[in-house]
């Protein structure tokens, strides 16, 4: 029976239901960055192949939802249809820019330590001198010119490093692949809409042939959450979701926030040792996938690790759309100590909040990095458009109790 | 906590200002992109202090830092010249904005590029 015949009579009060609503929205986000992508045609028949599917997929699925289609039946189907047409898009992207310099130092940093890890060398040794066009400066001049991410995602991109000269780009690519696949297949139908839709958001899904890094470490993590034993989909396995965090950690800093959230959670629900344990289980993880460089050079690992927390190379330039963006357009000037404590007072008051209200908000544990890194001197863009698909995975996750719990009162009523 | 969060940001407005005053006398154009300023910089304070220009505008976001890299700015008036380190630091578009910084201080102008546009 389909949600549609169970909760028959709250349906007949509305002309637009909420999955209609997710089409349309899905719809509407594809005409956005299939318009953006547009003004990269190429005289090929390959490429006017592939702007009508993205284009016609748009189509479909606003017509779907302003129509009387059935998407608690055919919301996965279209949906990945849609999904497809913008992944192979963004592949032939690939296609056409193939060896051309990146563009970030962000992912020009991961993929020549992906280079530097098949050397047998500690990527937080060498000198980053990729990245040009968009690097990262520093208040005393100069620009950041070491490597200062996790090294998770330089062993993410050295497989493909050693195929491609720019091997961290397709990195990127499958794993949004595999953060779409993993999102289709455990949203319910009505939910499949919208969870290819989060995934446009501030072009997302296009961010392998945009040089950003966020998709190799939000893969994970939305895997961890359908590990998660509170999550309603998937196999629950506190080791399988401690390890897949332990994962995204072990890429970007960003996932680091969540930590004490999801300990708290634990320990609220499982108790204290359980809580030991898992924290074990996720910074074992961690240690594992730095034993490498940890081994190589222990001093320049740890240097590199806690640069973006505490600068012991020098102060970065503010940054952002937090409150950072009020210093950066010059309306008011705050420095990076204020931020720091700012960031602080609101971590404490976090864990504090968390652990009072835990019932009401303990799902927001998964994107703790938001409402925190909005202090931050540094609030990139990138920080906050990668928690549409995490929400959207969290209400997948969710999603399936809920509608238990109302199908448990109707019965009941 | 909103008190304690207003203090720490009221005492971080206070702890980024430089107390300087910076304004583009100038600017060096080539093909509609600034590739060079004159800045008067009025400096407020009794002790000199060296700073780093930062310059960035509408088409080109990256916040890079101009040479000289140090500017040793005197008590009073003070005329620098800057230049980009190289040709991606060239200011196109619009909008721009010079800042000039040490340690967590900062002093800033934006202004309209309307002199440079071809």
């Amino acid at each position: 029976m389909s949600i549609r015949d169970r909760f028959a009579e709250d349906f007949e009060e509305f002309t637009i239901e909420a999955p209609d609503t997710y089409a349309i929205l899905a719809g509407v986000l594809t005409l956005q960055v299939g318009s953006e992508m547009a003004y990269a045609r190429e005289p090929t028949v390959i490429w006017g192949i592939i702007s009508a599917y993205v284009f016609a997929s748009a189509i479909v699925l606003i017509a779907a939802g302003v129509s009387d289609v059935d998407l608690t039946r055919w919301g996965t189907l279209l949906a990945l249809l849609a999904f497809s047409s913008m992944m192979v898009a963004v592949t032939l992207t690939y296609v056409m820019i193939h060896g051309a310099p990146i563009k970030t130092d962000a992912l020009a940093f991961v993929n020549q330590a992906g280079g530097t890890l098949l050397e047998g060398r500690s990527p937080y040794t060498v000198e980053m001198t990729l990245g040009k066009q968009w690097p990262t400066p520093m208040m005393m001049g100069g620009e950041v010119s070491r490597f200062s991410y996790p090294i998770g995602s330089a062993f993410a991109a050295a497989p493909f490093v050693a195929v491609v000269p720019d091997g961290a780009r397709v990195a990127v690519i499958l794993s949004t692949l595999i953060l779409g696949g993993v999102m289709l297949w455990y949203a319910p139908s009505h939910l499949a809409p919208l969870a290819y839709g989060s995934l446009l958001v501030g072009n997302f899904i296009t961010w392998g042939v945009n040089d950003l890094t966020d998709p190799l470490w939000v893969a994970p993590l939305a895997v961890a959450i359908v590990f998660w034993p509170w999550s309603n989909v998937g196999r629950d396995s506190l080791l399988g979701s401690g390890v897949f965090f332990g994962i995204a950690m072990a890429i970007k800093q960003q996932a680091w926030f969540c930590a004490p959230f999801l300990m708290l959670w634990v320990a609220h629900e499982r108790g204290w040792r359980t809580a030991g344990r898992y924290v074990v289980t996720v910074a074992a993880t961690f240690i594992l996938i730095h034993a490498p460089v940890i081994a190589m050079a222990p001093k320049a690992a740890v240097t590199g690790l806690l640069t973006n927390l505490y600068g012991p190379g020098g102060t970065l330039v503010h940054l952002g759309v937090g409150l950072s963006a009020l210093t950066l357009s010059g309306a008011l000037p705050i420095s990076k100590g204020a931020h720091t404590a700012l960031m602080a007072l609101a971590a404490v008051g976090g864990v504090a909040g968390y652990w009072y209200y835990f019932d009401r908000v303990r799902w927001l544990a998964w994107i703790a990095w938001g409402p925190l890194l909005f202090f931050n001197y540094r609030s990139l863009a990138n920080y906050f458009v990668v928690l549409a698909p995490i929400a959207v995975m969290i209400v997948i996750a969710r999603g399936e109790r809920l509608l238990a719990d109302r199908e448990v009162a109707y019965s009941a009523s | 906590m909103v008190i304690i969060a207003l203090v720490i940001a009221a005492s971080g407005v206070q702890a980024a200002r430089l107390p300087a005053d910076v304004t583009v006398s100038d600017v060096d154009c080539r093909e509609g992109e600034i590739v060079g300023m004159e800045l008067t910089v009025e400096y407020l304070d009794s002790e000199p202090v060296v700073v780093t220009p930062h310059v960035w505008g509408t088409r080109s976001h990256v916040q890079l830092s101009w040479d000289p890299t140090t500017i040793r700015l005197e008590p009073g008036t003070n005329t620098v010249e800057i230049e980009p380190p190289r040709p991606r630091g060239r200011i196109k578009g619009d909008y721009a904005q010079v800042y000039l910084t040490h340690e967590q201080q900062r002093a800033t102008t934006n202004w309209r590029t309307e002199s440079c546009r071809s």
